[in-house]
């Protein structure tokens, strides 16, 4: 699970830590390693420090531990909560070291497959349940299928 | 020093001063204790006329993990004004909380078995709720575009139904000779919303309830 910028609003920053744990963090499961990151810039007053661009080199710099990454945040950096001033040192990252499947990320509530940044980096927008739709995303062979379940 | 930070400097001021005069009407009324002392001829006095009618204690109930109270009644006791101080120690909210409420009450429903006793069954109240501190925000922030949130975590209002006993001593004392106990089920329009939104939020997400006791003038 991934913050969302809602979560932080008033003492929500307290809560949600209190709750789920840090905003930032990664595990890898088999030769995937997935990055989860707090992106939700406006929250914070766009004070440069979200998204947190050296954590997230640090984490995506290939290692012998994985071959591929896959990175899930709430706000996409197109959006208008996102700090524009991080948005190219991000994507920057994203598209570097050609090694991120795909990136996934909510707050536009609508489903959504599209390529914003060219063809190398994939994003997901997941639905919000709202709009009674969830994804599945199957992940083999450095290869993945996106599954739109309607309930 | 840019404009910006002169204005948030102020902010804070005003917010720090804002707290202490909150305090201080709290602690002044203590000095009215000896009040106590007042001669029936002298209740017309202006000094016992403001004085407030009541003093209360709350635990819990939305306002604070425990909050200090005074009021005046109207209309022979059918409706309460009251202004609450709560506090909420940091070891239930990781922070200090400190928060005023200004609160009305209508009770329009009086039982009285004996003359010492009065039981009113359905007390209705209206409440608005002020937090102190930066991220509990009234105005938005101007990092945010307008109508970003429709909603002040700062201040928030509220509504709750209150059962109250009151008991009145066999006393010569001219003043506090009459308590009350009270309970009452607290929930507030941000709450409402949430669950009207979304059915599945629990009711005891919602609800809270509050004790408290009255010492009467």
């Amino acid at each position: 699970m991934v913050v969302g910028n809602h979560d932080l609003v008033s003492n929500g920053n307290d809560s949600y830590r209190e709750m789920f744990g840090d905003y930032n963090f990664s595990f890898v499961y088999g030769r995937y390693k997935f990055v989860f990151m707090n992106t939700n810039s406006r929250e914070d007053a766009f004070n440069g420090k979200v998204p947190d661009i050296g954590w997230f080199e640090k984490e995506i710099s290939p290692s012998e531990d994985f071959e591929k990454a896959v990175v899930v945040f709430h706000t996409p950096p197109f959006d208008n909560d996102f700090d524009s001033e991080l948005e190219e040192p991000f994507v920057d990252i994203l598209t570097r070291f050609d090694n991120v499947l795909f990136a996934t990320h909510g707050h536009l509530h609508g489903f959504n497959f599209s390529y914003p940044y060219g063809e190398e980096i994939p994003f997901v927008n997941t639905p919000s349940p709202k709009k009674k739709q969830f994804v599945i995303i199957k992940i083999f062979n450095h290869e993945f299928t996106v599954d739109l379940i309607g309930f | 020093m840019n404009l910006q930070l002169i204005l948030s400097d102020f902010n804070q001021k005003t917010k720090r001063t804002l707290r202490f005069v909150a305090l201080i009407i709290f602690l002044l009324f203590p000095v009215f204790v000896h009040a106590d002392t007042i001669p029936e001829n002298n209740k017309h006095s202006l000094g016992y006329v403001f004085l407030p009618d009541y003093y209360k204690l709350q635990y819990a109930g939305g306002i604070g993990f425990f909050s200090v109270g005074i009021g005046y009644g109207f209309f022979n006791e059918r409706l309460d004004i009251s202004y609450f101080y709560g506090y909420v120690p940091r070891w239930f909210s990781k922070e200090d909380l400190q928060s005023v409420s200004l609160q009305l009450t209508g009770k329009p429903l009086r039982i009285r078995p004996d003359n010492k006793t009065e039981y009113y069954p359905l007390n209705i109240g209206f409440f608005v709720h002020h937090t102190f501190g930066s991220e509990y925000f009234i105005a938005l922030p101007d990092y945010y575009p307008e109508d970003y949130y429709w909603w002040a975590p700062g201040r928030t209002g509220g509504l709750f139904v209150e059962g109250q006993f009151n008991y009145k001593f066999n006393t010569s004392r001219n003043m506090f000779s009459e308590i009350g106990i009270y309970y009452r089920v607290v929930t507030r329009g941000i709450y409402l919303t949430s669950k009207f939104s979304n059915a599945s939020v629990p009711l005891e997400d919602i609800f809270s309830l509050g004790l408290g006791i009255i010492i009467y003038k």
